[in-house]
């Protein structure tokens, strides 16, 4: 966008330069917003009438202000929307995101999330309520220019230099909560995790804003300081309960800290509610495989490939499939897994999911997989810090193949490393399995050793 | 957090039953306006007299109907107040958009002095609030309604004055503390919101010069 923005709406018409895009499945509610925008002097109107016509459309020519409806059919929103557009770094932030709402809840959302609209909108609203709240927008937008580029640039120093300037000037008066978010924003960015830390108490102080409550539970998260961050996030919870991004970090927390009871519990609460996001279902069934639920971890990742698998089914979820049959001791359905993933071209893979796809094969395989698990030895032998999934998969091949001293190895490196609570259940899970309960005390025992005299 | 906020909850269910039942006559007058002009054809300007009556009636039943339940919401949620960093000069600006859209009579709405601040509030429930409060006033002023905002240590204070004769001292006296909807969601509304321990509340006065003065405070 460029500089004539500032000022929309106080002298004359300057939106008629700007390119709206209206998000809205709705028709009536569609002509209403480009009758709104037509009545305040807009002219470029391009409308997108659904979630992935809005990416779409959004990718290929870049509009300035977005006027997006809230509930999007098909189970999608116009948060998700937004979140995906700035996460992946589709929307940059000079372009103004308003989201148009018939739904009071949404505000609850609004003022617990990381990734906010500009401003929001509550239907029914006329064309100069429309104007007042794009006004103050466009203004911001201006205000907050520099900001912006610095920001995009990653030059995170400079950006916040920027804002300690702003901060004191009289123009930013309106802004000042803005200020103190970018600012406890960008030092998380810049990695400066303690300063963000610090930065989001500074707010708190100020007022328990459940989004400042949620950064600080992030930031201690970071530093690995989980019943200080289970408490804050269970803050953000109780303020704000349709805020669901505060369950996922809750159950990250839960998870790392070992407690997959209250992690599944946590994901099961949001996925009930917001019963079509696949992402959230996925990181579900993962969990409750983990804590040996294994019929719930089936179940979910048969309902995720019947529903989100319009591009073919994922290799992850193939591989998640096959994990759980694994997991539930179930014949029938790890044949068929084994048999999904036969399409697979595991030469093409990444190293990580190409060891993952082997161990699983080579267990599903049974006796004829004892060869495939010969030459994988070598590579697993080279690892050093594995994801805690990749350490289950090689430990299950390894315990059916026999190769105790691999198993071994792998779960003592696993226990004495900043993962071992995370990866604790599932890897005992595994030697529970094979009647080594015992054997699996022994290693822990070592590993806690070891672990005091690193410390 | 609701329970010790404003009027009791039995209270509460006899101004929601009080609501329905000012609701209800309202329909039924705009019924008998639209059921006239069904019946007896009329000349032309008589029948769009009785259509008007029955459209603000049927808006002002829309309105009552909005508190309603917004005042149920408010009762039954345990945190239904969000609140959010609101510049004041927007906040009077939209209020005034809102309220100058349904405004009727011959009052003049004016805003006057607005801090240049920023208040954390629920902005939505708050702006209702005051957009009934202005139209409630312009309802009985003689020539103006007007919207102050001023800020300082004390906390925020939004005056609603008109010039007109005054709130019946039945509402003032305190016997009828939760005389309407609105005004009970104004006691209820103030007092969710809460900062360092102080609550916000709703003071009813009438000015020594004549007129009404409605007043929220936040913290």
């Amino acid at each position: 966008m460029a500089e004539p923005a500032f000022g929309a709406g106080e002298n004359g018409a300057p939106y008629k330069e700007l390119r709206f895009l209206v998000v809205e499945d709705q028709e009536p509610s569609r002509k209403t917003l480009k009758m709104c925008i037509h009545a305040m002097g807009g002219f470029y109107v391009d409308v997108a009438v659904s979630y992935g016509d809005a990416m779409f459309r959004i990718r290929n020519n870049l509009p300035d202000i977005v006027l997006c409806d809230y509930i999007l059919g098909e189970g999608r929103t116009g948060q998700q929307l937004l979140e995906e557009l700035r996460r992946g770094r589709m929307l940059p932030d000079r372009v103004v995101f308003l989201m148009v709402t018939a739904e009071r809840s949404y505000e609850q959302v609004v003022s617990a999330v990381e990734l906010t609209p500009d401003d929001y909108v509550i239907k029914p609203f006329s064309p100069e309520i429309l104007s007042l709240r794009l006004d103050k927008a466009v203004q911001k937008k201006y205000l907050f220019r520099s900001f912006y580029e610095l920001r995009e640039l990653e030059q995170y120093d400079d950006a916040i230099e920027e804002l300690d300037w702003l901060i004191g000037q009289e123009q930013a008066k309106p802004y000042r909560y803005d200020v103190l978010r970018y600012r406890a924003e960008t030092l998380a960015q810049a990695g400066r995790i303690v300063d963000a830390q610090r930065a989001y108490e500074t707010i708190i102080e100020t007022f328990p804003f459940p989004w400042a409550k949620a950064g600080l539970a992030r930031m201690l998260h970071r530093q690995e300081r989980l019943e200080e961050a289970r408490s804050a996030v269970d803050e953000v919870i109780a303020m704000s309960p349709n805020y669901f991004d505060a369950y996922d970090l809750k159950a990250a927390i839960c998870a790392d800290g070992g407690d997959y009871d209250a992690a599944q519990k946590t994901l099961a609460r949001a996925a009930e509610r917001a019963p079509r996001n696949w992402t959230r279902k996925r990181m579900l069934s993962t969990i409750a495989r983990h804590n040996g639920d294994a019929a719930t971890a089936a179940a979910l990742m048969q309902e995720v490939i019947e529903n989100d698998s319009a591009a073919g089914v994922a290799l992850e979820d193939n591989l998640n499939l096959a994990r759980c049959a694994l997991a539930g001791d179930d014949a029938e359905a790890a044949k068929a897994a084994l048999q999904a993933m036969a399409a697979v071209d595991l030469a093409a893979l990444d190293p990580a999911a190409r060891l993952e796809a082997e161990c699983l094969l080579a267990v599903l395989e049974g006796t004829d997989g004892a060869p495939r698990y010969e030459r994988l030895r070598r590579s697993i032998a080279e690892l050093s810090d594995v994801p805690v999934q990749t350490a289950v998969d090689i430990t299950r091949a390894a315990l059916v193949f026999d190769d105790r001293q691999m198993s071994d190895v792998t779960i003592e490196k696993m226990l004495v490393g900043r993962q071992a609570r995370l990866a604790f259940q599932p890897l005992l899970a595994i030697y529970q399995e094979h009647g080594l309960e015992e054997h699996f005390r022994k290693v822990q025992n070592r590993a806690a050793h070891k672990r005091l005299n690193k410390a | 957090m609701t329970s010790t906020a404003g009027p009791s909850n039995a209270s509460f269910i006899d101004v929601l039953a009080s609501g329905v039942h000012d609701t209800k006559n309202t329909l039924f007058d705009a019924l008998s306006r639209i059921d006239a002009v069904r019946r007896a054809p009329a000349s032309a300007s008589e029948t769009a007299e009785l259509l008007d009556e029955a459209y603000v009636a049927v808006e002002r039943s829309a309105d009552r109907l909005t508190q309603i339940l917004s005042a149920y919401r408010l009762i039954r949620h345990e945190n239904p107040v969000v609140l959010l960093p609101t510049p004041l000069r927007d906040l009077a600006e939209y209020v005034r958009l809102r309220a100058g859209s349904e405004w009727r009579g011959t009052a003049a709405l004016k805003v006057g002095a607005v801090a240049d601040e920023v208040w954390i509030m629920d902005r939505e429930l708050i702006a209702d609030c005051l957009v009934n409060a202005l139209l409630n006033a312009s309802r009985h002023a003689r020539a103006e309604v007007a919207l102050e905002l001023a800020a300082d240590a004390g906390g925020l204070r939004i005056d609603v004055t008109d010039d007109g004769p005054g709130f019946p001292p039945q509402v003032l006296g305190g016997e009828e503390p939760a005389g309407s909807i609105g005004l009970f969601l104004a006691g209820k509304l103030a007092a969710l919101h809460e900062r360092n321990g102080r609550r916000g509340r709703l003071e009813l006065a009438n000015l020594p010069g004549g007129g009404a003065r409605f007043r929220l405070t936040l913290p």
